[in-house]
C-alpha cells in the first residue's frame, strides 16, 4: 500500500502553497494594520494564510483518502491552444486582425488530431471575414484590421 | 403586493419598446444556441458578449444578457432529450427521463413538455420575482455591513458545497478567488497590491478575461482531451404535442418544480442546477410509481425543466435587491451592470426603476419568444448538433480573443485569459472547480469593504458578526451547510475503510 493515496492532491496543494507564498512575498512589505484600522496588507495576508492552511489540509487528506492515479497531461492540445492564443495577442496590434486571426485559427486547430488542411483553411478564412465584418465593421469595435505600412 | 403589479406593468411598457424586444429576441436566440451546444455555457457567452454591450443602453444590454441565461435553460433540454448529453449542467437530470422518452419514440412530446413547463415556470417566476423583490428590498433596511458580510460568507459556502469534488479544494478555490480580486490598487490607501510591477494590473484583474479563461479556454482544453460521443437520435421527432393524459400529469409537476426552483434560485449559491436536481428528487419521492422514473416518465421532465427556468430567473432577485450575485452567471450580470454604471443593490429599484422592472418584465416576453424559437425551429437546432467539435472550438476561441481584447483594447487581457485558461484547466484536472473561484472573485472587494465598515462601526470588535441576530443566523446556516455535507461523507469513508 502506498503511503500517499491521492498524489494529484499533493500537486494541487503544492501549487496552492507556491501561489500563497508568491503572493505573500508581494504583500509582505505592505502595512497590515489592526482589525479596526485595516491596512492594505490585512486581507491579503489573512487570505494567503487561509490558502496555505487549506493546502496543508489537502496534503493531510491525501494520506487518508483514496484518489486517482497521477494524471498524464495532453501535450498537443495544451501547446497549440497556448501558441494560438499567444500569437493572436502578439500579432493583433503589430500586424492587425487580418494576420492575427488566421494565425489563431490555424494554430488552435492543430490541437485536434482530426482536423484536415482544407477544412482549417476554410475555417480560417470564414472566421477572419466574419470577425472583420461583424466586430470591426458592423459593431465598430476598435480592433486594427491591417497595420502594415 | 398591488404595488408590485403596477410596477410590473410599468416595466412591461419598457420591455415592449421595439429596441428592447429586439435585444430580448437576440438574447433568447443566442441563449438557445449555446444551450443546445454542449461545451459553451452562459458564463463564457456573457463574458464574450459584454464588450459588445458597452455600446447599448443599459436596459437593452441587461435584457439581452438575461435572455441568454434563461434561454440556455430551454436549449439545454433539447440536447439532453435528443443526444443524452446535458447542453447545460442544469439539464443533467432531464437526460434521465427525457432521453428515455425520445428512445421510446416520444421525442416530440418530451421536447414540448420541456418547453411548455419552462414557459409556465417562467411566467409564474416573473410574478414571484416582483413579489419577492418588493419584500426583500424592505428587508434591506435591517441590513448593515455585518449582515452583508455574513450573507456573502453564506453564499460562498453554498457555492463550495455545490461544487463537485472535495469541500477542502473548493474552499481553497474561494480563498484564491478572494485573493485575486484584491490585486491592483487598494481603494482606501492607494497602494498597489500584488501587481508584480505590471502597470496593466494596477486596475486589478479584469473579470471578463478571467471568466473566459476559466470557463471557455479551460473547458475547451478539457473537451479536447476526452472528446464526448455525440449520437444524435435517428429518425423523425414526430408529433410535438403530448397526449391529453400526459398533459394532465405534467401540470402538478411543473407547478411544484416552479415553486422549488423559484425558492432555490433566491438562495445565495443556488441556481438552475440545484433547482433541477431538487425538483427531480421531489417528483420521484412523491410519485405513486417511483420505480418507473428513469424509463421515460413525463413528470421527470416537467418538474426539473420548470425548476431550472424558474431559478434562472429568481436568481436575479438577490442581485437586484441586495447587490449579491448568487452564482457565476449572475456574477457576470453584476459585472454588466457595473459597466453600465448601475451599482447592483437596493438602489436599483429606486434609482433605476426602468432597468429593474423592465428587466423583470422582459422575461415574460423572452419566455414566449423562447417557446416559438425552440419548438417549431427544433430541426435547425438539431442540425447544429451535427457540427463537429473541431470546427466549433476554434470559433469559440476567436470570440474569446476578440472579447478579451475589446474590454480595454489591451492585449494584456488576452494574456490574462491564456494564463487563467491553463490554470483553470490544471485545477479542473485536480478536481478543484472554477465556479467558487469566480464567485469569490466578484464578491471579494465587497467582502473586504463590508468587513472594514463592520469593524469601524463596532470599534474593532469581531463579535459584532455573532451578536447581531440576522448575521448570526446566516453564519449558523453556513456552518450547518458544511456539517450536512461533511458528515455523511466521513461516515461513508469510514465504512469503505
Amino acid at each position: 500500500m502506498r503511503l500517499v493515496k491521492s498524489p494529484n492532491d499533493i500537486l494541487l496543494a503544492a501549487t496552492l502553497l507556491a501561489m500563497a507564498g508568491l503572493l505573500y512575498w508581494q504583500v509582505s512589505k505592505l502595512r497590515v494594520g489592526t482589525i479596526l484600522r485595516m491596512g492594505p496588507g490585512y486581507m491579503p495576508t489573512i487570505l494567503c494564510g487561509l490558502i496555505a492552511l487549506a493546502a496543508v489540509g489537502i496534503i493531510v487528506r491525501s494520506f487518508f483518502f483514496q484518489g486517482d492515479k497521477l494524471h498524464s497531461w495532453p501535450i498537443r492540445p495544451l501547446t497549440f491552444i497556448f501558441l494560438g492564443l499567444l500569437s493572436f495577442g502578439l500579432l493583433v496590434e503589430t500586424f492587425g486582425l487580418l494576420v492575427a486571426m488566421p494565425a489563431l485559427v490555424v494554430l488552435v486547430s492543430l490541437a485536434d488530431r482530426d482536423s484536415s488542411k482544407g477544412e482549417v483553411a476554410a475555417l480560417a478564412v470564414a472566421m477572419t471575414l466574419f470577425s472583420a465584418g461583424v466586430f470591426v465593421w458592423a459593431l465598430r469595435l476598435p480592433i486594427p484590421l491591417w497595420t502594415a505600412g | 403586493m398591488l404595488d408590485a403589479f403596477s410596477n410590473l406593468f410599468a416595466g412591461l411598457s419598457v420591455a415592449l419598446q421595439f429596441q428592447n424586444i429586439l435585444y430580448c429576441f437576440s438574447g433568447a436566440l443566442i441563449g438557445t444556441l449555446i444551450g443546445v451546444l454542449p461545451g459553451l455555457g452562459p458564463v463564457a457567452t456573457i463574458a464574450i458578449l459584454l464588450p459588445v454591450t458597452f455600446y447599448l443602453p443599459p436596459v437593452a444590454a441587461l435584457v439581452m444578457l438575461a435572455g441568454i441565461y434563461y434561454g440556455a435553460q430551454y436549449g439545454g433540454s433539447t440536447t439532453a432529450i435528443l443526444v443524452n448529453l446535458p447542453g447545460e449542467s442544469s439539464s443533467v437530470v432531464t437526460c434521465l427521463d427525457g432521453y428515455k422518452m425520445a428512445r421510446n419514440g416520444r421525442a416530440g412530446p418530451a421536447l414540448s413538455i420541456a418547453a411548455l413547463s419552462s414557459l409556465f415556470a417562467g411566467v409564474i417566476a416573473v410574478v414571484l420575482m416582483a413579489v419577492f423583490a418588493t419584500g426583500l428590498s424592505e428587508l434591506t433596511m435591517f441590513f448593515g455591513p455585518a449582515e452583508y458580510f455574513s450573507l456573502m460568507v453564506f453564499g460562498l459556502i453554498a457555492a463550495v458545497i455545490l461544487a463537485q469534488g472535495s469541500v477542502l479544494s473548493a474552499l481553497a478555490m474561494v480563498f484564491v478567488g478572494l485573493l485575486l480580486s484584491l490585486v491592483g490598487t487598494d481603494v482606501s490607501s492607494g497602494v498597489q497590491r500584488m501587481t508584480f510591477g505590471f502597470f496593466d494590473l494596477s486596475d486589478g484583474i479584469d473579470f471578463v478575461p478571467l471568466a473566459m479563461g476559466l470557463f471557455a479556454v479551460a473547458e475547451i482544453l478539457k473537451n479536447l482531451e476526452d472528446p464526448e460521443e455525440r449520437v444524435v437520435l435517428k429518425g423523425k421527432i414526430g408529433r410535438l404535442l403530448p397526449s391529453r393524459e400526459e398533459f394532465k400529469r405534467c401540470i402538478p409537476s411543473a407547478l411544484r418544480g416552479t415553486f422549488i426552483g423559484s425558492f432555490l434560485g433566491l438562495l445565495p449559491g443556488g441556481g438552475p442546477t440545484l433547482g433541477s436536481f431538487a425538483a427531480y428528487t421531489v417528483e420521484k419521492r412523491i410519485s405513486k410509481y417511483p420505480q418507473r422514473f428513469g424509463t421515460g416518465v413525463v413528470e421527470g421532465v416537467a418538474g426539473p425543466e420548470a425548476a431550472n427556468n424558474a431559478s434562472a430567473q429568481t436568481a436575479f432577485v438577490p442581485l437586484l435587491t441586495l447587490g449579491i450575485p448568487s452564482n457565476p452567471t449572475i456574477a457576470m450580470m453584476a459585472g454588466a451592470m457595473l459597466i453600465h454604471g448601475i451599482q447592483p443593490g437596493p438602489e436599483v429599484m429606486t434609482k433605476n426603476p426602468d432597468v429593474f422592472w423592465g428587466l423583470i418584465a422582459s422575461m415574460l416576453i423572452g419566455n414566449l419568444m423562447l417557446v416559438i424559437i425552440n419548438l417549431p425551429l427544433i430541426g435547425v437546432w438539431v442540425s447544429l448538433l451535427k457540427i463537429p467539435y473541431r470546427l466549433f472550438y476554434p470559433a469559440i476561441l476567436v470570440f474569446c480573443c476578440i472579447g478579451a481584447y475589446s474590454v480595454n483594447n489591451n492585449v494584456f487581457d488576452i494574456y490574462v485569459m491564456i494564463f487563467f485558461g491553463i490554470v483553470g484547466y490544471v485545477f479542473m484536472k485536480w478536481k478543484a472547480e472554477p465556479a467558487p473561484l469566480i464567485l469569490a472573485f466578484v464578491l471579494g472587494p465587497l467582502i473586504e469593504e463590508h468587513f472594514r465598515r463592520a469593524m469601524l462601526l463596532s470599534l474593532g470588535d469581531p463579535t459584532t458578526f455573532v451578536s447581531r441576530p440576522i448575521s448570526l443566523a446566516l453564519l449558523v446556516a453556513a456552518i450547518g451547510l458544511i456539517l450536512i455535507t461533511i458528515a455523511p461523507r466521513l461516515r461513508r469513508q469510514r465504512q469503505d475503510a
